[in-house]
Order: structure tokens, then C-alpha cells, then sequence
């Protein structure tokens, strides 16, 4: 193998794990852009997310198993549903100080973790790849194929959720009503529904990515913890609020961890990936693709 | 601009310290006295149920060892329950979380210690737990046992501390020795985490590698939480190793055996202890597993009656087949009733005495002799992974 191709290798790896941060960021981003709520429920969310599809995919549901897309779609939908239920929960807290706002969703997110041992259990499982195990093999660089399938269903899945917004009636309700939310129900736009449906998109979006990095992680009710916090991170560091910072957030951290663990040091990569997010808030506290405003919070 | 940048760091530091798992608990400064703690267990009428504690990860991806560490040990207790109990009194097993946090454990230990008066206590499988928990149950005189192999646990000087299972270098000589002697293998790779287990198990194949005049070709570490291990493989597979060792927990292991196979290694897996049980199988996958290497005090042999006679009453009490935690909390907890029999009068003092004069006793993983520093067994052996099965080497 040359330097070329262990750098490559490295570097899909880390779009790998940066895809499912990315996602998980997303949600992160469109929820405090339209609420100003900043959801520290939303690790849990994709954890929870990931049950809900992979319960399917393993026939724990009465032992009814359905193939892997469909799990998938499952997974999506329930979740997405456990996020309008979460966004008329959290709909008094949007408009509370940032102290009180981090202690509900912090507190609602520790519910949520503690509802997965008593429903799941504690100990978790792996998931078996629905594609197969073996690598294939170009120019050195092994790729397998549940990351290409992830790397691929997440950029599909943001390319959509942008055309969404961009263009569709609905979309371009969400983004007036994220801007100004007065002037927005002035003109008739129902606020809340839109949040609604904003809170529904960010649950499904981290289902998505809970469910196709299933496989590839193990799945167990801990799992939120260190996806939420990275997502958050990530959220932080492409701009908070920024739907494209949100996905370079993500996906510069997962190269970040990926490089620093290949190239640098092995035992440090967290650190490693925090410490430049640090350097860049001090250069570019608004984040890589921030918005100016962001800071009229 | 200064509103963003606070709240960056006022969410930051709010969301490690939720994901560092807050204790409500607050941190004991000064605990009682020494006499006090012990009197009171003294003090229990005659009659009243003699109190294990087991302190453990219940919850999080090492839930499975608390799990393992309360089958072994309730076996043992309700066999000698069946058979009268102790002194006419019958033995309670009471069991805490401490999600494989030390500043988890530690609460509980001191908890453990004062309110709830245990004679004994099982804490932790985790090295970094049962480290953190050496100096409360010294001081309060209560005897701790544990199945952590990290070797600083019995070097710590306290007489209280007890190791049911062989310390990690034991695990990983033999596995050493038997790769480079057995195999003819020479170019080694290592993969291990950064906790006490895991680091301590790295430091231990390093040590048996130098032994035999050779180094690793490279060592790689990682975070506990961490599931992706490209970047490390990676870097591991361009050294070209026959061997990766793994140094980490049940599932990490697992992980990383998936991985490795999956970036293209065709060499030899092999590990220590996390690597010779179902966890790590069903982790890696039967076809990934198939062919591993691992070591352990204790696999099932049909040909040794006490082994037999321990899996079937496993398997009728827990309908599953045991491993070696759920063979060493037996074996551990044995020793301790045993203990308990001849302390007069019974205290968790005179019981930690007692203990420290075992010598001779046979139990599933060999014949017990417990030392000055509270290390009660040596000797590992062999074994393969063969179809989705622990087995014992045989030479082929």
C-alpha cells in the first residue's frame, strides 16, 4: 500500500462516521434554527431512532423480521413520529433562558436513555450487514460496502433535504417561519406546524443515520452519548443554525478523527479533533460556514 | 459575537459533564471511623442474612460483566444457601450499577461499606473501577474480590483486595509464548485501549514480546467509546503484522476483529481474556471469530467432573452456557464461604484473615493459593474460536 492509498482509506473512513455526524447535526442545526432550541435530546433521539429501525431488521417485534429497507423506512417514520410528540413537549422550552432550555432537553434526553434499557435492555447487540461482508478492492483502498452505503444514503438524503427546502411550498414555509417567526404567521404561515415538521425531519434524519451505521457500530442504549456530543460539536463547528455548516461540521470532524488516528496519534484522536474545533471558534467563532444571523439569538 | 462564543462553552461544558454520567451522590470526605464500621457488622443478631455486594457495569456496553459477575456468584451463594447457609445464617447477594464509571464505583463502595454493612464485596471486573475502589474497602476492612487483571490492582499493599482469576500477564505470556513457540510467528501488531485493562494488557504483550527478543511492529490505542478503527488499522495493515493482538473490552475486540477483516487482513487474530467469550463471537460475527486465538483460566471440558457438574448447574440455574467470569465469581465467591466458615466471630475482618491462609484448594480454574498481596491462582491455556464456539487447543 502507498502513502496515497492509506491516505484515501483513511479519508473515506472518516467521511464514513463524518456522514452519520453530519446527519446527526442536521437535526441539531434545523431545530435551533427554527425553535432557537438547542436539543441535547437529540443524541438520545438517534439512539432511540436506531431501535426503531433495527427492531424490525432483527425480528424483535413479535418476531416479524422485514428486509433492511424497509426497517429502514420504518425506522424513519416512527421516529419522525416520536418527534412531533417531542416538539409539542419541548414547544414551552424554546422560549425560556439557554440554562433552563439545556436542563430540560438534557433531562428529557437521560428519559429517554433510561426507557431504552427498561424496553431493550442494557446490554445491546451487533447487526448483521444486510450487504455483503467482504471488502471490494480498488487500487489497495478497501471499501466496504455498508459505508459506501451510508457515505451514499446520507449525501442522497441532504442533497433531498436541501432541494426540499430550497423549492418546495412547504420548505420555503419552514425557512420564512425560521427567519422571522412574527412576519411569518403574519402572513399566514402556521408556526408551530412548520416547527413540528422541522423537529419530525431532524428525528428522522438521525434515525437514518442511527439505522445505516447500525451495522457497522454495536448497538446499544449508551450509544447516544458519544454521537450526540460529536454531532453537537459538529453543529458548533459549521455554524450554529447553518444547514450546509452542519454538514461540513460533520464531515470535517469524521475526517479529523479518522486523520489524527491514522497520521497522528491513535490514543488522542478525540482530543485532537476538539482542540482544532476550539482553534477555529477562536478564529471564526461563527463556525466554518456561519451565518450572521445566527448571533441574533 | 461574544454571546456565541459563551454559549459554546457554557453547552460544551454542560453536555461532557452530562456525558461523564453526574453523580447525585456527594463525594465523602470524612468517613467514619474504622472500629465503627466493623462493630457494626460484628453486631448483626445471629439469623440475620450475611450481605455480598456486587458492584458492576449493568448498563453500557460492558453490562455483560456485571451480568456474568452476578451468575457466578449467585450460584455459589445458593448452593450454600440450599445447604444451610452459614453458621445457620442464610447469604444475601445485593447488586449495584456503577455503568463501569470509577467515580460511580467509588460512591457506591463507600455506600456499600457503611450503610448496607456487607461481609464482602465483588468489585469490579473493570480494572480502572476496582482500582479506584482498593483504598474505601481497605479501610473499612471489608474483603474485596475481583476478576480485573490489571496487575497494579495487587500491588496497591492492601490485605483486603482478592483476585479470583489469573492477573493479565498471565493471559498474555501464554498467549505469546504459545504464538511465537507453537506458530512460529514473529511479526506482531497491537491494538488496545486506553483504560487500565486495556493498556495494561497492551504493556503485558510488549513485556512477553520483549521476552522473546521481539517488538511489535507498531501499537495503536484507542478511546473506550470509540467504533470506528480505520485510521488505526490502516495504519496496522502497512506494517504487514501475521498477528493482531487485541487489548480492549468484549465488543471494542469484537469490533476492531470485523474491521480488520473487512480492510482486507488475512493474518491472525488472537487476545486475551475479553476475546475468549460469546460476547466477542457474537460482536465479530461466527464467520470473523472462526479461527481466533485467546487464552482463559477456565473453558468447559466434559472430562473434568467438577467442570461438568459447575456447566450443567450453570445452564439449569441461567439457561446458558457459562464462561470464564461466571467460572471465576464461582470459584471467588467459594473461596470466601469458605472463608466465612472458619472466621470466628464472623467479621469481614477475620474473613479477609482467613482468606489469606487458602492454600490447596481446588476449584474449576486450578488449585487456589491465595498470597500475601491477594493473587489466589496462575495459568492460563489455549484456546480457539471454532464454528461460533469456545474450544479448548488441541494441536490442530
Amino acid at each position: 500500500m502507498n502513502i496515497v492509498s492509506i491516505f484515501i482509506q483513511t479519508l473515506v473512513g472518516g467521511i464514513g462516521i463524518g456522514s452519520l455526524y453530519a446527519l446527526v447535526a442536521l437535526g441539531y442545526s434545523m431545530i435551533y434554527r427554527s425553535m432557537g432550541l438547542v436539543n441535547f435530546a437529540h443524541g438520545s433521539i438517534y439512539m432511540i431512532g436506531t431501535y426503531f429501525g433495527i427492531i424490525w431488521y432483527r425480528g424483535m417485534v413479535m418476531g416479524l423480521q422485514v428486509p433492511y429497507p424497509i426497517a429502514f423506512v420504518m425506522g424513519i417514520l416512527l421516529t419522525a413520529i416520536l418527534g412531533l410528540i417531542l416538539e409539542r413537549i419541548f414547544r414551552p422550552l424554546a422560549h425560556l433562558d439557554l440554562m433552563l432550555m439545556l436542563l430540560g432537553t438534557i433531562g428529557l434526553g437521560y428519559v429517554l436513555d433510561n426507557l431504552a434499557v427498561i424496553i431493550w435492555g442494557a446490554e445491546g447487540f451487533a447487526v448483521n450487514s444486510p450487504l455483503p461482508n467482504e471488502p471490494i478492492v480498488i487500487g489497495g483502498v478497501a471499501l466496504l460496502p455498508q459505508m459506501l452505503l451510508l457515505i451514499t444514503v446520507s449525501a442522497l438524503l441532504m442533497v433531498g433535504l436541501n432541494v426540499f427546502l430550497a423549492k418546495s411550498k412547504m420548505g420555503k414555509a419552514m425557512r420564512a417561519a425560521a427567519q422571522d417567526r412574527e412576519t411569518a404567521s403574519a402572513m399566514g404561515i402556521p408556526v408551530n406546524t412548520t416547527n413540528a415538521l422541522v423537529f419530525a425531519i431532524g428525528a428522522g434524519l438521525a434515525a437514518a443515520a442511527g439505522i445505516l451505521a447500525a451495522p457497522i457500530v454495536y448497538v446499544n442504549p449508551a450509544m447516544s452519548a458519544a454521537v450526540g456530543l460529536k454531532g453537537f460539536a459538529a453543529f458548533i463547528l459549521g455554524g450554529a443554525g447553518s444547514i450546509p455548516g452542519a454538514i461540513v461540521g460533520g464531515l470535517v470532524f469524521g475526517v479529523l478523527e479518522a486523520i489524527s488516528a491514522g497520521f497522528i496519534s491513535s490514543a488522542y484522536t478525540k482530543g485532537i479533533a476538539f482542540v482544532v474545533m476550539i482553534v477555529v471558534l477562536m478564529i471564526k467563532p461563527a463556525g466554518i460556514v456561519g451565518e450572521v444571523t445566527v448571533d441574533k439569538v | 459575537m461574544k454571546r456565541t462564543i459563551l454559549f459554546v462553552f457554557m453547552a460544551l461544558a454542560i453536555l461532557l459533564a452530562a456525558c461523564a454520567s453526574p453523580t447525585a451522590a456527594p463525594a465523602p470526605t470524612s468517613a467514619p471511623a474504622q472500629p465503627a464500621a466493623t462493630k457494626a457488622v460484628a453486631s448483626q443478631p445471629t439469623g440475620e442474612p450475611i450481605k455480598i455486594g456486587i458492584i458492576a457495569a449493568f448498563s453500557g456496553t460492558n453490562a455483560v460483566l456485571g451480568d456474568w459477575m452476578k451468575k457466578g456468584t449467585t450460584l455459589a451463594v445458593e448452593e450454600k444457601n440450599k445447604a444451610g447457609g452459614i453458621q445457620g445464617r442464610q447469604i444475601q447477594v445485593i447488586t449495584y450499577d456503577d455503568e463501569a464509571d470509577p467515580t460511580k464505583s467509588v460512591n457506591l463502595a463507600q455506600k456499600v461499606a457503611t450503610e448496607d454493612k456487607v461481609m464482602a464485596v465483588w468489585a469490579t471486573s473493570n480494572s480502572t473501577s476496582a482500582l479506584a475502589d482498593i483504598p474505601i474497602f481497605a479501610q473499612y476492612k471489608i474483603p474485596q474480590f475481583t476478576n480485573g487483571t490489571n496487575v497494579d490492582i495487587t500491588n496497591k499493599g492492601s490485605a483486603y483486595i482478592f483476585r479470583a482469576t489469573p492477573a493479565g500477564p498471565s493471559f498474555e505470556d501464554t498467549l505469546i509464548d504459545f504464538l511465537i513457540t507453537v506458530k512460529g510467528m514473529k511479526k506482531f501488531a497491537i491494538i488496545a485501549d486506553t483504560s487500565a485493562y486495556g493498556k495494561g494488557e497492551g504493556d503485558y504483550q510488549e513485556a512477553a514480546l520483549k521476552r522473546n527478543n521481539l517488538q511489535a511492529l507498531t501499537r495503536e490505542a484507542f478511546g473506550i467509546d470509540d467504533k470506528d478503527f480505520t485510521g488505526q488499522l490502516t495504519k496496522i495493515l502497512q506494517t504487514q503484522p501475521e498477528v493482531l493482538l487485541l487489548g480492549s473490552s468484549e465488543v471494542a475486540s469484537g469490533l476492531i476483529a470485523k474491521q480488520a477483516r473487512q480492510l482486507g487482513f488475512k493474518g491472525q487474530i488472537a487476545g486475551g481474556a475479553a476475546v475468549g467469550t460469546p460476547k466477542f463471537i457474537e460482536t465479530a460475527g461466527e464467520t470473523i471469530a472462526e479461527g481466533v486465538f485467546f487464552t482463559t483460566p477456565w473453558l468447559h471440558d466434559e472430562a473434568n467432573e467438577m467442570s461438568l457438574k459447575f456447566v450443567n448447574a450453570y445452564k439449569a440455574r441461567w439457561n446458558e452456557t457459562p464462561e470464564f467470569h461466571g467460572a471465576n465469581t464461582y470459584d471467588g465467591t467459594k473461596l470466601l464461604l469458605l472463608a466465612m466458615e472458619k472466621a470466628n466471630p464472623l467479621t469481614s475482618e477475620n474473613v479477609a484473615a482467613e482468606l489469606h491462609k487458602i492454600s490447596g484448594h481446588k476449584g474449576l480454574q486450578g488449585t487456589f493459593n491465595v498470597t500475601a498481596k491477594g493473587e489466589t491462582i496462575t495459568g492460563t491455556l489455549v484456546g480457539i474460536i471454532k464454528g461460533g464456539k469456545l474450544t479448548v487447543w488441541t494441536g490442530k
